[in-house]
């Protein structure tokens, strides 16, 4: 999985490129954990290019959304293909994390 | 009807092989591509679950997957021969009133699986695990 990062003013962008499993989630674990870590407060994590995704992926979300609360900051996802939608709405996650459709609704909610 | 038996090894990169093996297998089946992911997560989860936790020593142990797809529904039987684990009787880890302070993090694969499929058993039977999920694949685009 590629994960590409880019910011807006003082929100840090994650783009997820591929799946996120069992095996690709410590990749991605590396790089969103740490940023939290050191006090990143507004994400955005964009699903364009996600193609599939599993407990494993939304554990990983989970703890940050967790982590993040701690924190007072705030994680919003974006551009969700609908079948990926309908697992977080099956894991009851879509009342826990601020799900947009567009990048710019997105940092229009962490504002 | 059309069965895929399929043996794999307790090891981390047989679980992409197995998913790999079933989409192959769903290819000329004409199944739709939500049916093919839903059961590509199940199958994804369920192998995860035996190869992580159902063997408490160091040895190589095989996996049975079988699928069978016939005009109205798919059936997969997942056979081990690991420590008995009852995934149906595992209790769900969605509880509508957990805040995200309060969600537990584990749990979630089975529970995925329980509701993406439209029936699943387990039984226990010459020291093995045998778990048997059947999707309907009438109105095979709504859950």
């Amino acid at each position: 999985m590629e994960i590409k990062q880019d910011t807006h003013g003082d929100i840090a962008i994650l783009d997820l490129v591929g799946r996120l499993d069992a095996n690709t989630s410590s990749e991605f674990e590396i790089v969103l954990i740490p940023m939290i870590d050191e006090g990143k407060k507004k994400l955005v994590l964009d699903f364009s290019e996600l193609e599939y995704i599993s407990s494993a992926g939304l554990r990983l979300l989970l703890l940050a959304a967790k982590k993040l609360r701690n924190n007072k900051g705030n994680i919003v996802l974006c551009n969700m293909k609908d079948f990926i939608k309908e697992i977080f709405e099956i894991s009851g996650f879509t009342p826990i994390f601020t799900i947009v459709d567009t990048k710019e609704e997105a940092f229009r909610e962490l504002e | 009807m059309n069965i895929l038996t399929l043996h794999i090894k307790n090891s981390l990169p047989e679980i992409a092989r197995s998913i790999e093996t079933f989409e192959a297998f769903a290819e000329d089946k004409a199944l739709s591509q939500r049916i093919v992911y839903d059961i590509s997560l199940c199958i994804d989860e369920l192998v995860t679950n035996i190869v992580s936790y159902a063997f408490k020593d160091d040895k190589e142990h095989i996996i049975e997957i079988q699928f069978r797809v016939t005009e109205k529904e798919i059936t997969l039987v997942f056979t081990d021969d690991g420590i008995e684990f009852d995934p149906v009787k595992k209790e769900d880890p969605i509880h509508l009133e957990h805040t995200v302070e309060e969600r537990p993090i584990g749990g979630l694969g089975i529970y995925l699986v329980k509701k993406l499929m439209n029936s699943i058993k387990y039984k226990r039977e010459d020291g093995k695990n045998i778990l048997t999920l059947t999707k309907f694949l009438e109105n095979s685009n709504k859950r």
